[in-house]
């Protein structure tokens, strides 16, 4: 099949391959891998030489969240992790409801830590309303957000605000990377895709100021901001749908690459689907739906940045990709012998342009030596790609059609029962 | 050697006796001393006093196996006297020794108590103990003899000490002293110490075979003259009237200073603990008011300035929107979310009553956790929990002495 293939190669035109490969080149190319090159060539010809610590000393009072249902056995590691890793830190355990005790796990580790305050809620009640539930009990200026099943890095908590500094920031993202990647390859291929999306893609969207998502595993977010929006309305989604928020209130939303947090990511595929279906019905019931009003050029509060976010929705995300299932649908139709031989190609130039940006990657990385094994699972990165792309458009439908999300048990019966659907 | 009761014929040889001759002539006292040397058992002590008040004075503090008593020709007043003197001692034998002849006379001994008359002219030693066997057989009290006189005497020879309890409860300059005889319910010592310096009752120690001292509260009954020494003959303080009984030695809750306190004054136990005759045993470690170090109540309070009067804040979660907030923040005409503007919300429907932070009622605090507080009952001072005094409160024991087992020894 290489023979044939290298050998369709070499009989193919130039302008016929370009146009075989052109949409990739011009969607994802440009999207991911070419952008961001082109930042790290800027960045190599200023001299910019990647810091280990942010040399500004931006020191406000922290109050950590973690909110978590039945986590009793990562709760106490969490803490662990998170206590005593700043000077000014007030710690929040939410217990939604648990029924493993992990509320009294956490109530031990408090008797023992100062400025450890352990809040439990008699009914779950959903992750935003259990982050809602902290608000009322802090003081500090920063809040961030730290999934209980989570480890933060050293000095992760300096990283993540020192950009409040700048007193127009409302959220910082934090970097999350997979903490058990080595596990399997399911794990394995979304700890290399952590590094390039959250890593490196969201360093990129902060550069360009269309930085559209802070992670729920580990966000920080100005406390200010967060009392003047409402705090976190019912998900899933809820925190991409505070970062929208924050937009439309001229909050600006960066990226603080080294603010490095690990957590686990699903080993099974079938856990990964549905994870990543919850993701991706966020797309359509807040970027097309509820916050769709920041495409009105005529609101008072439109800002170009924001159309462009919504822009890069609904063209990359599902216009393309729709697109690009129609488009493979109809080869495979008409002209069935070519569509391995374009697929195959595109294969492999999505696995040039992911080596690309694998080295990009190891310009950034703190840890060299812990992220370059990602090249490792590099060739089956475009299949893993599909995988995510199918998981993509099934939620883009179902929640097109159906309102699917208003169905999952993420959120609570009696609270999905009331609350809008978008 | 066990004091048993004599036989009415002598089949055995008899056990030391112990008798108390009331003789105001001196002659008469040593004659009979000298009369009953060669008979008496061996052991036997025959004590001299002058007069029937020395004579109820000391049998008042030391038992006697009988008692004899010398009348002079013609004593009539005397008899009297001894009438009184039986009814003061009535569970020891009595024999009256007389010089008078008169039958008449004989006749009112018997009648006034005494167990047995004897002439002194003429008298021997067998005629004597002859006399002395019958009168110990006969006089009974009650169909047994007093438990007093059952109770065996055993002679007991070790070092011993003598701290005289003062006034104050506090121990005195120790004495030194050696044990002569020992009972179930009395002992008896010699020691070189003037008898007005050594008060009634005192803490003695005995030297017990493994070398360690065990102490008994001895009440002194007696105190005689043995030259060089004296005699100091006394009964076991076991009860409540003993002052360092373990009920005066065990911590108790005082509800007037609300401390924990021995009955016995501190000052007194320490005293006895820096002599090493108390011992203390650590019993229980509580907290106290830093500044007068009485029982305080802890509770929950407010950190900032104690008091117990705080009031949680109510929040109100709206599901709808996952808004949480003061329910104060929802009031209006209906329960309204501040948030989303939604109206006529319904409890347990609509939102949930949540537990928010907490205000205290005295002053301006405003925070979540309330601190664990102590308030002193006796002076009222508020402190927190950590700033508590931990005081060990301690029971005292002393290493009793077991008569019994002085007894087995002996």
């Amino acid at each position: 099949m290489w023979t044939d293939w290298i050998h369709w190669l070499s009989s193919t035109a130039p302008d016929e391959l370009l146009l075989i490969v052109l949409p990739l080149l011009c969607l994802d190319g440009v999207r991911y891998c070419f952008a961001s090159v082109a930042m790290c060539l800027w960045d190599a010809a200023c001299g910019s030489i990647r810091p280990a610590r942010s040399p500004s000393e931006y020191v406000p009072d922290v109050c950590v969240i973690l909110a978590g249902l039945n986590e009793s056995e990562t709760i106490v590691s969490t803490l662990e992790s998170v206590w005593g890793s700043y000077p000014k830190l007030q710690v929040i355990v939410v217990d939604d409801g648990s029924s493993d005790g992990m509320a009294d796990l956490a109530q031990e580790f408090a008797a023992t830590h100062e400025n450890v305050l352990v809040l439990r809620k008699p009914k779950r009640g959903g992750k935003s309303s259990a982050l809602n539930f902290a608000i009322p009990f802090t003081d500090a200026d920063v809040v961030i957000c730290v999934d209980t099943d989570s480890h933060l890095e050293a000095n992760a908590i300096h990283e993540i605000v020192q950009p409040f500094a700048d007193p127009n920031v409302g959220a910082v993202a934090g970097t999350v990377l997979a903490r058990n990647g080595g596990v399997n390859l399911v794990s394995q291929l979304q700890a290399s895709e952590y590094l390039r999306s959250i890593f490196l893609g969201r360093m990129l969207s902060s550069r360009l100021g269309i930085l559209s998502i802070v992670s729920g595993a580990f966000g920080a977010f100005r406390r200010e901001a967060i009392l003047a929006t409402g705090g976190w309305d019912v998900g899933p989604g809820e925190d991409g749908d505070l970062v929208l928020r924050l937009r439309k209130a001229a909050w600006k939303i960066v990226h603080a690459p080294y603010a490095q947090c690990l957590t686990n990511v699903p080993l099974a595929w079938r856990t990964l689907f549905r994870q990543r279906r919850r993701w991706e019905w966020a797309i359509v019931t807040f970027e097309c739906r509820k916050h769709i009003d920041m495409a009105n050029i005529s609101s008072p509060n439109f800002r170009m940045s924001n159309l462009m976010l919504l822009l890069e929705t609904w063209i990359f995300r599902i216009a393309l990709t729709l697109v690009g299932i129609i488009v493979l649908s109809w080869l495979a139709i008409t002209k069935p012998g070519l569509l391995g031989y374009v697929l195959l190609t595109n294969y492999v130039l999505y696995c040039v342009l992911e080596l690309l940006q694998w080295i990009v990657v190891m310009y950034y990385t703190p840890k060299p030596a812990r992220d370059a094994w990602s090249i490792a699972c590099l060739p089956l990165v475009p299949a893993y790609y599909l995988f995510l792309k199918f998981a993509s458009v099934v939620a883009i439908v179902e929640e097109s059609l159906w309102r699917r999300s208003y169905e999952d048990n993420f959120v609570p019966v009696h609270v999905r029962r009331v609350t809008w659907h978008w | 050697m066990a004091l048993e009761q004599l036989p009415p014929e002598p089949t055995a040889a008899m056990a030391a006796l112990r008798l108390l001759h009331i003789e105001a002539d001196d002659v008469d006292a040593l004659k009979l001393k000298l009369t009953l040397r060669e008979q008496l058992p061996a052991d036997s002590t025959v004590d001299h006093v002058s007069n029937l008040d020395e004579g109820l004075e000391v049998l008042n503090s030391s038992v006697y196996d009988a008692v004899l008593v010398g009348l002079a020709a013609a004593d009539t007043r005397s008899l009297d006297t001894i009438k009184h003197f039986t009814t003061e001692v009535d569970d020891t034998p009595i024999i009256v020794l007389s010089g008078d002849t008169d039958q008449r006379c004989a006749v009112r001994a018997g009648r006034s108590g005494a167990s047995a008359f004897l002439l002194k002219s003429g008298l021997t030693g067998a005629q004597i103990l002859g006399s002395l066997r019958q009168a110990m057989h006969v006089h009974t009290y009650d169909g047994e003899l007093p438990e007093r006189r059952k109770e065996p005497r055993y002679t007991l020879e070790t070092t011993a000490v003598i701290y005289p309890i003062e006034d104050d409860g506090k121990p005195g300059r120790e004495i030194a002293a050696t044990t002569a005889d020992v009972s179930e319910s009395g002992i008896v010592v010699l020691a070189d110490q003037d008898t007005d310096l050594v008060p009634d009752i005192c803490l003695l120690g005995v030297q017990c075979p493994d070398s360690v001292y065990r102490y008994a509260t001895v009440e002194w009954r007696h105190r005689r003259l043995a030259l060089p020494s004296v005699r100091f003959g006394g009964r076991f303080l076991r009860r409540t009237d003993d002052p360092l009984h373990v009920s005066r030695l065990t911590p108790r809750f005082d509800t007037r200073s609300l401390r924990f306190k021995t009955p016995m004054d501190a000052a007194a136990v320490q005293e006895w603990v820096a002599r090493g005759i108390l011992q203390p045993v650590l019993v229980d470690r509580v907290k106290v008011c830093p500044q007068c170090e009485a029982i305080p109540t802890f509770r929950d309070g407010c950190p900032a300035c104690g008091s117990a009067l705080t009031e949680n804040s109510k929040l109100i979660h709206h599901f709808a929107c996952a808004h949480i907030a003061d329910a104060a923040e929802f009031a209006g005409e209906s329960v309204s979310c501040p948030k989303c503007r939604a109206g006529n919300l319904v409890v347990g429907a609509d939102f949930e009553h949540l537990a928010g932070t907490r205000n205290c009622t005295e002053c301006e605090w405003n925070d979540t956790n309330l601190a664990m507080i102590g308030e002193c009952l006796k002076c009222g001072h508020r402190f927190h929990g950590q700033e508590a005094i931990d005081k060990d409160v301690f029971e005292y024991y002393v290493d009793r002495l077991d008569p019994l087992a002085l007894i087995d020894r002996a």
